[in-house]
């Protein structure tokens, strides 16, 4: 997929560690680490809302196109 | 997936009962037909089956069991394919393949039993009376299709249309699951 999912990036410039994110977006930590390899089919945009609000952040800043 | 309590326990509960049944149908065939009489709770078979109030011989009354047998497996196989259902209920397996499977399974069985009960009834029929079939060498039999064969029909209809919904359920799990 040409989607990259930059969330380590987002949660080290926060300091912010993944455990504490999930909590606050409501997902699990699975679920969030298999967001952050890329390994989602989608992203509900309730979730993307969440995690640019946990981390004070545009979904641009999470999300990036890459042309493969 | 993370079963709720409720779920798991009224499972469980379920699959008991379906074991049971499993249990029960044959007993239950083995005793009303090769003893009939009036049981409680059962009542007399023979209202069901005139021919076993007459004095049938026990080879005649056995061949008819046997007989009997045949819609009778079907409708065990139903209740061990829903207490497999149940347990994959209990483990949280709502939509897995094997849960779905037995669902199937069971419209299967159902309609198995159904169409063999139409059949079965007239040749047991033959068999109890052939006693007198032999001394006369002429029989009648008539088949027949009322309400019970039709609600039969109807059951086994209604588990395979659940089967195809719970197919389309799980393909949109399968697709929610990986959406975050």
């Amino acid at each position: 997929m040409a989607i990259i999912v930059n969330l380590d990036v987002m949660l080290a410039k926060r300091k912010m560690r993944s455990k504490e994110l999930a909590e606050i977006v409501g997902i699990t930590e699975a679920n969030l680490s298999l967001l952050k390899s890329g390994k989602v089919k989608g992203m509900r945009f309730e979730t993307l809302d969440a995690i640019c609000a946990a981390l004070d952040c545009q979904p641009g800043d999470l999300l990036e196109f890459r042309a493969v | 997936m993370a079963t709720s309590k409720n779920l798991q326990t009224v499972s469980l509960i379920m699959a008991w009962g379906a074991t049971l049944g499993a249990v029960w149908v044959p007993v239950l065939l083995t005793i009303t037909i090769l003893f009939p009489g009036h049981y409680p709770f059962i009542g007399d078979v023979r209202a069901d089956i005139p021919m076993l109030a007459a004095p049938v011989p026990v080879f005649y009354r056995a061949a008819a069991f046997a007989l009997s047998l045949i819609p009778n497996l079907f409708i065990v196989w139903a209740w061990w394919s829903l207490r497999l259902l149940f347990l994959h209920y209990a483990k949280g397996e709502v939509f897995s393949a094997g849960a779905l499977n037995k669902i199937y399974m069971i419209a299967l069985a159902l309609l198995g039993s159904a169409i063999t009960t139409i059949i079965v009834q007239p040749l047991s029929d033959i068999v109890l009376d052939w006693s007198r079939v032999i001394a006369h060498h002429s029989f009648s039999f008539s088949f027949a299709f009322g309400s019970d064969d039709f609600a039969g029909l109807f059951k086994a209809a209604i588990v395979y249309v659940i089967a195809l919904v719970m197919a389309d359920a799980r393909r949109l799990a399968d697709e929610n699951a990986k959406f975050v």
